[in-house]
């Protein structure tokens, strides 16, 4: 087990050491979303062709994450500050009474999609949650947030985006 | 790999543990080099595991010995654990699930780092939300019990400062190939994908 103690060292340094890097781009050039979940939390039922011509937020989320619990207001802020643009919940592996009640509790009222088995979170690459997708209004890929967001970091993500 | 003393380790893993969900600022760590055919860090030589015998959450004796011939990933949590330990469980869940028929080759082992808040209900209530109630043998026991194999797979558990009952520990997955050698280790903020990549793998290697 020793040589697995010096390989658990590197690993972990790596992840500390390290930063993750948000994704970048222009709405020319960017890469495109992965497709959405179809099953639906709350509605109406949404996809990205759906979306397309304003920037969205796609966020990632679950009623098991405490940093989601931080992130939840913040969100629940910015959907009534939104001006041409529009923001998708992604519930990640959850149970769906608990996904109904977080929603419920923070007052969302923006589309939410479901995705129990966590394949279309898979898609998107993340490996952390909260994590905040921005979508430019051709549906590529502007940013990725990663941890909990302030409305500041909303807002700036989103104009940026387009 | 370079050498680093097991003191800075058992600090990295501690203070890595509690990290927002796995998300923030830490970043995918992967294999470093590019013989590597296993998507997580590889383990040269694999090493044979350490002995792992605890009763799962029903009472049931589990013994990692009797998974020869299969995959096993082997992780340490706890069923409160507000960041980590439900990233962790839901991206195993993922894994499995886009394994498809392929996941039958593979066992999922849990052990407590909380002896004390770790039991039969909250370990069936922890399972049940995350969707895994019979796809993961979860392990508890004593202080004693536990803490002989923490000590024996190099973890680190114990109360954390931050008081709430939260418990400071290692969070990694260690990967068992089939043979029963521990080849690769995942950080607490893997992919799903690697498991997807690495299992097969794993799997083969008898």
């Amino acid at each position: 087990m020793r040589r697995l103690l010096y390989l658990a060292v590197a690993v972990g340094a790596i992840g500390l050491i390290a930063l993750e890097v948000a994704t970048a781009g222009s709405s020319s050039g960017a890469k495109q979303a992965p497709a959405l979940p179809k099953q639906v939390l709350q509605g109406p039922p949404v996809t990205l062709a759906k979306l397309q011509g304003k920037p969205v937020l796609i966020d990632f989320w679950a009623s098991w994450c405490e940093p989601c619990r931080e992130e939840a207001p913040e969100i629940a802020r910015l959907q009534h500050s939104l001006a041409g643009a529009a923001i998708v919940g992604i519930d990640y592996t959850d149970q769906e009474e608990n996904a109904r009640s977080f929603i419920h509790k923070y007052g969302w009222t923006f589309p939410v999609l479901s995705d129990p088995d966590g394949i279309y979170g898979a898609r998107f690459g993340f490996s952390g949650l909260p994590t905040a997708v921005v979508l430019d209004p051709d549906g590529g890929v502007s940013a990725t947030l990663r941890g909990p967001q302030s409305l500041t970091d909303f807002r700036r993500a989103m104009r940026e985006a387009g | 790999m370079p050498k680093i003393p097991a003191a800075v380790l058992l600090a990295i893993l501690a203070l890595s543990a509690l990290a927002g969900c796995g998300g923030s600022s830490q970043s995918q760590a992967t294999a470093a080099s590019g013989e590597n055919h296993f998507s997580g860090a590889e383990a040269s030589p694999p090493q044979p595991e350490a002995p792992l015998r605890l009763d799962n959450y029903l009472g049931e004796p589990v013994n990692i010995a009797s998974y020869k011939g299969k995959a096993v990933l082997v992780t340490f949590i706890y069923t409160h654990c507000p960041d980590v330990c439900p990233l962790i469980v839901s991206h195993i869940k993922t894994a499995l699930a886009l394994l498809g028929p392929k996941a039958k080759d593979v066992q999922v082992v849990a052990v407590s780092t909380d002896p004390r808040g770790d039991n039969r209900k909250t370990v069936a209530a922890f399972l049940k939300a995350h969707g895994m109630t019979g796809r993961m043998k979860y392990l508890i026991g004593t202080r004693a019990e536990l803490g002989r194999v923490w000590k024996s797979w190099n973890i680190v558990a114990k109360p954390a400062k931050a008081g709430r009952d939260l418990v400071e520990h290692s969070a990694l997955i260690y990967g068992i190939a089939a043979d029963g050698k521990v080849t690769t280790l995942y950080p607490a903020n893997f992919r799903p994908a690697q498991l997807v990549h690495d299992v097969p793998l794993l799997a083969a290697e008898a």
